[in-house]
């Protein structure tokens, strides 16, 4: 199983250093929290490993390849199938009910629907939002729509679940809730799982973490 | 193919997004349609003034170099030679034509009904002609003359008599005959070729014979001028140093000429239009990518290429492009029907020879106005298409998610 390795990485904004001189490891099939406050950096890293943005210097070094060597053809099928994004914001497709949202990334990559669909509609099933697959996004609550988010970010069964304050708008009880969610999933699919937070009690319920601080990492455990 | 189909139903999933495609499409036809029409109008307005020309005159037409002639053996071998085997011989003359007190200048024909017939078309009932003439349509408009009226014909009497004073005899009106050509229906009059020669003193003499040539079976292919061109050419080798040969369109070749040149500029300058047409469609693609940037961006997130991307937009412009050639078909049809049933589109038949107008539309001049319109929409996207693969992912991403 691959480590995603980060080496040395720069994401440098002008004179703004978002991410400086980065090095650390992600162990395949681990569960990490990246904590930090608001402009440390924490987010920029993980979009940095998703492949949405190139370090301006360093390498990061997913299933053996520097993403940054990758062509955009490369780098966007990496997104669709090794990746699975969870932002803060489920933000789903207000044109589409909830299977076609989740089957999106699907229907994107090409792949094969039935198979997808399949064990989307069982994770709706283990999830308790299968009565929402028909409905429209803006007909369902804050909460169900979070889980069908998640359902999408794992229809395609990425390696690297990567997820951007998946917590950040939710009260303590729920955010409990879609952490441990979370983290069953990542463990049910064997996906490495990396989430972002500036919440520490979150973080708490990670195993290994990062803390950062004005781009840089100021403690690991 | 699937994230073809699903970011289109993304993008015009509001209906302004609909609203406004429907403006660029009817935008960007009406303009295409606008330079057909230009093209077909001046394709008609040749098209029908040398159908008619052909009409009055046959594909060619000489006189004597010496005035009156008889159609003698040489004539008709080298007609045979040339495989030419419509012809009709007449005299053509100066006249006056009076009614009442109402006189004007004519050419008065004297032919043989029959051969004339085969040869330009033109219906002449040999019967009533030995009765009398026949009036041009706009001649005897201005005469205001019908049919069995009677009007006076002054003639010179006789090709060598000018010293002798003209000769005036009074006719029947047996038909009106139209060319399709204001000047001609104008201008035209018509009479039995015996007759005529009998008023003026030319037995058996004439100084103009018409005449069609064989069509080659590749005629259409090759079209009508170069044939008549080339038997032109044969004609004066056989017979031109006795007579003068003319095409049909020797009378009208400057303004057919002129027509062409005014054809190429007009639809040069007229190129405008859909350049500003497909500025809307540029800005048509500006405005979904703003407003549509949350869900394209998303789309980006989850596995879709800048490639991919900017494969859609083409696609996009392809559609309206279809679309809007598909549409200004619609509005060629109508543009035809206004110009066949509106009297406002009629012409004033006196300054432009015809009076009506029909669009003669060629499938090049689709093809070449098709291509040069999706010319301007690649050349034009080009830039808006650039900068959309420019936009960096990730800030649009923080952008519209933050």
């Amino acid at each position: 199983m691959a480590n995603i390795e980060v080496q040395a990485v720069n994401r440098h904004y002008g004179q703004v250093k978002a991410v400086d001189c980065l090095t650390t490891t992600f162990k395949s099939g681990k569960q990490y929290a990246i904590r930090g406050s608001s402009g440390s950096g924490k987010s920029t890293l993980l979009y940095l490993i998703a492949g949405l943005d190139k370090p301006t210097a360093g390498k990061i070094i997913v299933d053996e390849k520097d993403l940054a060597s990758l062509t955009d053809e490369s780098l966007a099928k990496y997104r669709n199938r090794s990746v699975g994004l969870v932002f803060q914001f489920h933000f789903l497709l207000p044109s589409m009910n909830c299977l076609n949202n989740i089957l999106l990334p699907a229907k994107i990559g090409n792949a094969k629907i039935a198979n997808v669909k399949e064990n989307c509609l069982e994770m709706a099933k283990a999830l308790g939002v299968e009565h929402c697959l028909n409905k429209f996004p803006f007909e369902i609550s804050g909460g169900e729509q979070q889980r069908i988010n998640i359902i999408r970010a794992l229809s395609l069964k990425p390696k690297y679940l990567l997820c951007d304050e998946p917590t950040g708008n939710l009260d303590s009880e729920n955010s409990q809730k879609v952490v441990t969610l979370l983290k069953e999933l990542s463990t049910a699919f064997e996906a490495t799982l990396i989430v972002v937070t500036h919440d520490k009690s979150v973080a708490e319920h990670f195993e290994h973490g990062l803390l950062m601080k004005d781009g840089k990492v100021e403690s690991v455990y | 193919m699937n994230h073809f189909l699903i970011l289109f139903k993304v993008l015009f999933f509001n209906k302004a997004s609909i609203r406004f495609a429907f403006g660029v499409c009817f935008g960007i036809s009406f303009s295409i349609a606008v330079i057909l029409s230009t093209i077909g109008l001046m394709d008609g307005f040749s098209e029908i003034l040398e159908t008619n020309l052909k009409k009055s005159t046959g594909d060619i037409h000489f006189i004597s170099r010496r005035g009156f002639f008889e159609v003698d053996n040489e004539i008709l071998t080298t007609f045979k030679n040339l495989k030419i085997n419509e012809y009709s011989p007449l005299i053509q003359s100066e006249a006056f034509v009076v009614k009442d007190n109402t006189s004007r200048g004519i050419a008065i024909k004297g032919i043989r009904p029959d051969s004339f017939k085969k040869v330009t078309g033109i219906n002449i009932d040999s019967g009533k002609l030995s009765t009398g003439i026949y009036l041009g349509k706009e001649l005897a408009k201005s005469l205001q003359v019908k049919d069995n009226d009677y009007v006076v014909l002054t003639l010179a009497k006789g090709n060598s008599a000018l010293s002798e004073l003209p000769l005036l005899k009074r006719f029947k009106v047996v038909g009106i005959v139209e060319h399709g050509i204001y000047q001609k229906d104008m201008r035209f009059a018509y009479m039995d070729l015996s007759v005529l020669q009998n008023l003026i003193k030319a037995k058996n003499q004439v100084n103009m014979m018409v005449l069609n040539i064989e069509k080659p079976i590749e005629f259409k292919m090759f079209g009508i001028k170069e044939t008549i061109k080339q038997k032109l050419f044969d004609l004066e080798e056989s017979l031109g140093s006795s007579f003068r040969f003319r095409p049909y369109w020797y009378d009208f070749s400057h303004l057919l000429e002129a027509v062409e040149h005014e054809k190429l500029t007009i639809s040069l300058i007229l190129q405008v239009i859909v350049v500003v047409s497909i500025f809307n469609a540029l800005a048509f693609i500006i405005f979904l990518n703003e407003k549509r940037s949350k869900d394209i961006f998303l789309f980006q997130a989850l596995g879709l290429s800048k490639k991919k991307l900017i494969g859609i937009w083409v696609a996009l412009l392809a559609s309206f492009w279809f679309v809007s050639c598909l549409i200004s078909i619609v509005w060629l049809k109508i543009f035809d029907y206004a110009l066949a049933n509106w009297s406002v589109l009629k012409l004033p038949g006196h300054v432009y020879q015809l009076e009506k107008l029909a669009l003669d539309i060629k499938t090049e001049d689709y093809i070449l106005v098709f291509s040069v319109a999706v010319i301007w929409m690649l050349l034009i996207s080009f830039i808006g298409l650039w900068k959309i693969a420019r936009q960096p992912l990730l800030s649009g991403l923080r952008k519209e998610f933050a």
